[in-house]
């Protein structure tokens, strides 16, 4: 809907509203005036007719009056004439006074005359019963004149009646008179023409319903009370006027139409202004449609058409012009500024866009850059990958979570046998070794949380610098990176190890010949005994009928004692050969007598000592080794011997108190000792003989004990040899067949048992059999038999004694003689033996069980050799590597700190009471897995030269002397035991924890305690004697002394 | 005095070496203001003397040297402590370096070995000695000695 309509449409609402209000109120007004004329007239109208009606009731109330005062009518009423009222108020005088009757009363009520008027010849008929109440009324109300209105049959009749009184007035009535005129349909006409107004005044009429009582009554009157009703219709009024007699009774009607022509003059009116609005809206409304249009609608229309040329040429760049400065100009100003404010927007977003796009652009180009940069980088890093990879040395690195980077050099590959980007550092570098690569991850983290770099360097340096791959050694250096990064450069030096080596062999080979030429008597011993285990030894233990893993740990235990000494010499090969086996013994899982045995092999091993003996063959011409042992003394011992064999000659004693001389003596029987139990072991092959011969099964012999008893054998020997048949006898004699032991349910082999003690300097050996034991009642008739002893005799023997016969010469149960018994001679030269020795000899039997020799003999004083410290084969591994490497070190150390060589050893231990000490003694303990005290006792010389060459430099008060005496032979064990720690390391994860050291003097002996067991080397040196002594718990040092506890 | 004196404390329980340490010091030319015998006494006498660089021994009674070096460094995260001793185990050496120790020398040492890991150990201190010497030297020289005097002061009072 358009504009311009809204605003006719609204402009007639308002109109027609105004209007509406405007009629509304001019019809009220038109109403209320009209109204009020209306009713002013129907109120003069009916006055009007009442004024007539009351005005004909004044001229007959006057009549009346006049005849009331009329002296006739006075007479009349005291003396009535009939003659005088046909004169007078006859029937003729009532026209001309247009009076319809007459009557006259005399003062007691009498009628005296009546007359009325005649229609159409006749008399009006008016005495009637039903005018007798009026005529009471009438007679009672004589005052005045009075009029009202009767009704008679004819119809309504007004009367007036007086009394009659004299002229004068005064006085009281006489009389009555009564005047009627009638309102009779003649009378009526005329009064209507009168007033002119069409009334009508109907008898006994009722007013009809509906009717009102007009607001504003008329006066009262003869006739009524004044008030009357009205009805209307919109064209008439329809008036009542009741009539009321003189007795106040309705009696008629006075009716009467009035049209209203003032209402219908004012509806018209009304009618005629409206229609003239009406006219006047619609003329408005086109002369308004028309302003509208000019001034208004035109102007929107240009403002639609410009902005649809917006919209046809699309461009925002455009003003609006449609003149005016009203609120349509304003608001076209406004759309211009809103259309300048788009355009500006629209420039703006456009720019934004193009500065989008260029960034884009940008962001593309910066893109294409850095696809280059990264081509660029790989290009770089391949050039240096390239570097690496060719630089032969292998580079990886690995970060926090100690997973090797993906860049490592090629190199790596081959070094490590591996790929080892992706895997752990420590696996991959120490895989093998769980305690390097446990060492490897502390040290790690301790250089990573530690933030000066002089610290972690020093921590890195303890990483390994060497790392074996199978055939390929690699030198590892290790690199702090930022990062909390590290880096290994890997070099293969296996190369360079390799001639390291075969320079070091070349040294050996050296070492060799000069350990052999120089320190011949240990060398010979050394090889000699290495020969006696292969060639009696390791076959028997190859042989013997024990598990395979206990063999394996046997065979280990030697190999590895065999190992450190020969190497000790210079020996190339063997040893080589001897950890080759070691490792592999302890690499085995399950090992079987037959893998073992593979493993040693013996033919292998022989060959090897074979070619390291050649080397001196070689270069020492081949009767060296036939020349056997040699004995090298140093020149001072050889002056010494010198100057001994010269008193000697010279017959001058020897003191032989002297300690050089009891050392030198020593020196000479030292190389010969050997291990009790050594000795005995050897006689297993006497029992192998024996039971090979006579068909029996014996298991291998089983020495317990003895392992610190040393003896020197030639001094044992003919007991040694004699006890020979100690064991044949058990064999052949003791032990059963194979199938008597079966019967009696013990074991097919038979068992042969030794067991050594030393107590208090006696040897107790006891050698035991299993077998039937000694029949002593054959025993006791043999002897009767041979006639050793009389029947009597034995019989008086008790057993104890019967047995000891056994030792009698030419005794012997068995009647044949053979080559191993029979003679009887043997057991009786075992008792020789052994009362030359000085011991005695118990022999034990229980039939069925078996047979027992115990023997005490004396120890033989003896002083052992360091030599033979490798049979020591039962000694713990480790307290025989803590003490190897404490005389490496000691030697290594008093060599290049002092210049003073260490030569000469000899080993004595066992469960001596008390170490005797020399003149000082420095204790210091070792902790952790090692669990032993060290001490350096010191020879006073010795001590001499230490803190000589400790203090040179500083002259020390005479008071500090003693001080520093101690001091430094405490730091020589402190230092020489530091460095030995080294080499022990391995004992404990936890590091071997050293105590400071103690200095005990002269005369002072460290005591054995709680079994406490000791074991010494001595080692010389041209300043003094070093005795150092491990002093430990026997469980370290012994394993089978107390087996029989 | 020279300034370029470094002051150490000789911690070992062997007189000897202790005499021994303090001769090469001598030779040196660093200045040993005091010795010790054990663990607790390094401690006091650190605390006495604030050198500017400690020997410390491992094995000693009382309290042995490692102990001794991590409760000096705990107190005085400054201190330059080289562990002079015969404990060659590379355990000790970690355990020595994590307690905080800055050097180590193993027993039988030289003298030229002494001297090296202490001059790394102390390098900060070193330098700014030499520095200072150096700042001295480049002012007037005519008034080295003066300048040379309060330098030490302020030195001596910034140790």
């Amino acid at each position: 809907m358009g504009i311009r309509l809204k605003i006719l449409l609204a402009f007639v609402l308002c109109f027609g509203v105004m209007a509406g209000i405007g009629l509304y109120f001019l019809q009220r007004s038109v109403n209320e005036s009209y109204g009020a004329i209306e009713g002013a007239e129907v109120v003069a109208n009916m006055g009007r007719v009442e004024q007539s009606l009351e005005a004909s009731a004044v001229s007959l109330k006057n009549q009346t009056k006049d005849w009331a005062i009329w002296n006739e009518m006075y007479r009349y009423a005291l003396d009535p004439d009939p003659n005088w009222v046909v004169e007078n108020i006859g029937d003729d005088a009532l026209a001309p006074a247009d009076i319809s009757m007459v009557m006259v009363f005399d003062l007691n009520g009498r009628l005296l005359n009546i007359n009325t008027e005649k229609t159409n010849g006749v008399n009006l008929k008016i005495l009637t019963p039903q005018i007798t109440p009026y005529l009471n009324h009438i007679r009672s109300n004589l005052r005045e004149a009075q009029c009202g209105i009767i009704r008679i049959d004819a119809g309504l009749m007004l009367t007036c009646w007086s009394g009659i009184f004299p002229s004068d007035a005064t006085g009281a009535p006489v009389g009555t008179v009564l005047m009627g005129r009638l309102f009779d349909s003649k009378r009526l006409t005329i009064m209507r023409e009168q007033t002119k107004l069409p009334f009508e005044l109907s008898v006994q009429a009722q007013m009809p319903g509906g009717v009102q009582a007009w607001p504003t009554p008329l006066s009262p009157g003869l006739v009524g009370s004044g008030g009357f009703w009205a009805v209307s219709t919109p064209e008439v009024y329809h008036l009542f006027y009741p009539v009321q007699d003189i007795l106040k009774q309705n009696v008629g009607l006075i009716s009467l139409d009035m049209p209203r022509s003032v209402q219908q003059q004012g509806l018209m009116l009304y009618q005629q202004v409206r229609r003239q609005l009406g006219w006047t809206a619609l003329f408005m409304t086109v002369v308004l449609g028309l302003v509208l249009d000019f001034i208004l609608i035109r102007r929107l229309r240009r403002f639609a058409k410009q902005i649809d040329v917006l919209e046809e040429h699309s461009t925002w760049k455009t003003h609006i012009d449609i003149g005016g400065q009203d609120e349509l100009g304003v608001v076209a100003k406004n759309f211009n500024t809103l259309l300048d404010l788009v355009h500006s927007q629209v420039e703006g977003l456009r720019e934004s866009v193009e500065a989008k796009e260029g960034a884009i652009k940008l962001i593309q180009a910066t893109q294409a850059q850095l696809i280059e940069s990264e081509k660029l980088a790989q290009l770089r890093q391949g050039r240096v990958s390239n570097l690496l990879d060719n630089s032969g040395q292998g580079f990886l690195s690995f970060g926090r979570d100690r997973v090797i980077d993906p860049e490592v050099s090629r190199a790596c590959q081959t070094m490590l046998a591996c790929s080892p980007a992706g895997h752990d550092a420590a696996q991959v570098l120490f895989g093998d070794d769980p305690v390097k690569a446990d060492l490897f991850h502390e040290i790690i983290l301790a250089v990573r949380a530690e933030p000066d770099t002089d610290i972690r360097d020093s921590m890195l340096s303890l990483l390994p610098a060497e790392i074996q791959r199978g055939e390929i050694l690699l030198n590892a250096e290790y690199k702090a990176l930022e990062d909390d990064r590290f880096m290994v450069v890997l070099t293969d030096i296996t190369e360079e190890r390799r001639l390291h080596v075969m320079l070091q062999r070349e040294r050996s080979r050296l070492e060799l010949i000069v350990a052999a030429v120089s320190d011949t008597r240990n060398f010979f011993a050394s090889v000699e005994a290495f020969r006696e285990f292969l060639a009696r030894g390791l076959p028997h233990r190859l042989d013997a009928d024990v598990a395979a893993d206990v063999l394996a740990k046997t065979l280990y235990r030697e190999i590895h004692t065999y190992k450190g000494v020969l190497s000790q010499f210079g020996f190339i090969h063997t040893p080589a050969r001897l950890h080759e086996i070691e490792t592999q013994l302890t690499g085995s899982d399950r090992p079987t007598r037959e893998s073992i045995a593979e493993i040693v092999s013996p033919s292998v091993l022989q060959a090897r000592f074979n070619a390291d003996l050649a080397v001196l063959t070689e270069a020492l011409g081949p009767d060296f080794l036939e020349n056997g042992e040699r004995f090298v003394l140093s020149g001072e011992q050889a002056e010494q011997l010198e100057k001994m064999a010269l008193k000697l000659l010279q017959g001058k004693a020897v003191d032989s108190a002297s300690p050089e001389v009891r050392r030198l003596l020593n020196a000479m029987v030292t190389l010969r000792n050997m291990v009790l139990k050594d000795v005995l072991t050897g006689f297993d092959g006497v029992l192998r003989q024996a039971a090979r011969r006579v068909e029996k099964n014996v298991a291998p012999i089983d020495v317990v004990g003895g392992e610190d008893i040393w003896i020197d054998p030639r001094q044992y020997k003919a007991f040694l040899h004699a006890l020979g048949h100690v064991f044949r006898n058990a064999v052949v004699h003791g032990i059963e067949s194979p199938d008597e032991r079966r019967a009696t349910g013990k074991n097919e082999a038979g068992k042969v048992v030794c067991r050594l003690a030393l107590e208090k300097n006696r040897i107790r050996l006891s050698i035991a059999d299993d077998g039937a034991g000694i029949d002593l009642d054959a025993l006791r008739q043999r002897a009767v038999a041979v006639g050793i002893c009389t029947d009597d005799d034995v019989r008086r023997m008790s057993d104890g004694e019967a047995i000891r016969l056994i030792f009698r010469d030419k005794l012997s149960v068995r009647d044949t003689v053979t080559e191993l018994s029979g003679r009887g001679v043997g057991l009786a030269a075992v008792l020789a033996e052994t009362q030359k020795l000085g011991g005695e000899v118990e022999v034990i039997t229980s039939s069925g069980k078996g047979t027992e020799f115990l023997f005490d003999l004396p120890l033989q004083q003896c002083a052992a050799s360091e030599v033979l410290f490798f049979r020591h084969h039962r000694l713990n591994k480790d307290a025989g590597l803590v003490m190897r490497s404490i005389i490496g070190k000691t030697r290594a150390y008093f060599e290049s700190e002092y210049q003073i060589e260490v030569a000469d050893a000899y080993a004595g231990g066992g469960a001596l009471e008390s170490l005797n000490l020399l003149d000082m003694t420095a204790v210091i303990g070792l902790g952790g897995g090692v669990d032993l005290r060290v001490a350096f006792s010191f020879q006073e010389s010795l001590v001499d030269a230490v803190y000589e060459r400790m203090t040179a430099g500083f002259n020390d008060a005479p008071e500090d002397v003693g001080k520093h005496r101690e001091a430094a032979i405490g730091e020589v064990l402190n230092t020489v035991l530091g460095h030995c720690t080294i080499d022990l390391q391995h004992l404990d994860r936890h590091g071997i924890s050293m105590t400071p050291p103690i200095i005990l003097g002269r005369g002072q002996a460290i005591l054995s305690e709680n079994g406490a067991v000791f074991h010494t080397q001595e080692l010389n040196t041209p300043r003094g004697r070093l005795a150092i002594s491990l002093v430990g718990s026997r469980e370290i040092f012994v394993t089978n002394l107390d087996s029989t506890k | 005095m020279e300034m370029s004196a470094l002051r150490v404390l000789v911690v070992d329980d062997n007189p000897i070496i202790t005499r021994k340490l303090c001769m090469m010091m001598d030779q040196i030319g660093y200045r040993v203001v005091m010795t010790a015998a054990d663990g607790k006494e390094a401690i006091l006498a650190y605390k006495e003397c604030l050198p500017d660089v400690v020997t410390m021994d491992i094995t000693m009674p009382v309290l042995d040297g490692i102990e001794a070096t991590r409760i000096i460094k705990r107190a005085y995260p400054d201190a330059n402590i080289v562990m002079v001793t015969s404990h060659g185990q590379e355990k000790m050496v970690l355990d020595a370096l994590k307690a905080g120790a800055k050097g180590y020398v193993l027993k039988p040492f030289q003298p030229q070995k002494v001297f090296e890991v202490i001059e790394k150990a102390c390098k900060r201190v070193v330098l700014q000695d030499k520095l200072s010497a150096k700042l001295d030297h480049d002012h007037a020289p005519s008034e080295a000695t003066e300048s040379a005097d309060a330098a030490s002061d302020a030195s001596g009072e910034a140790r």
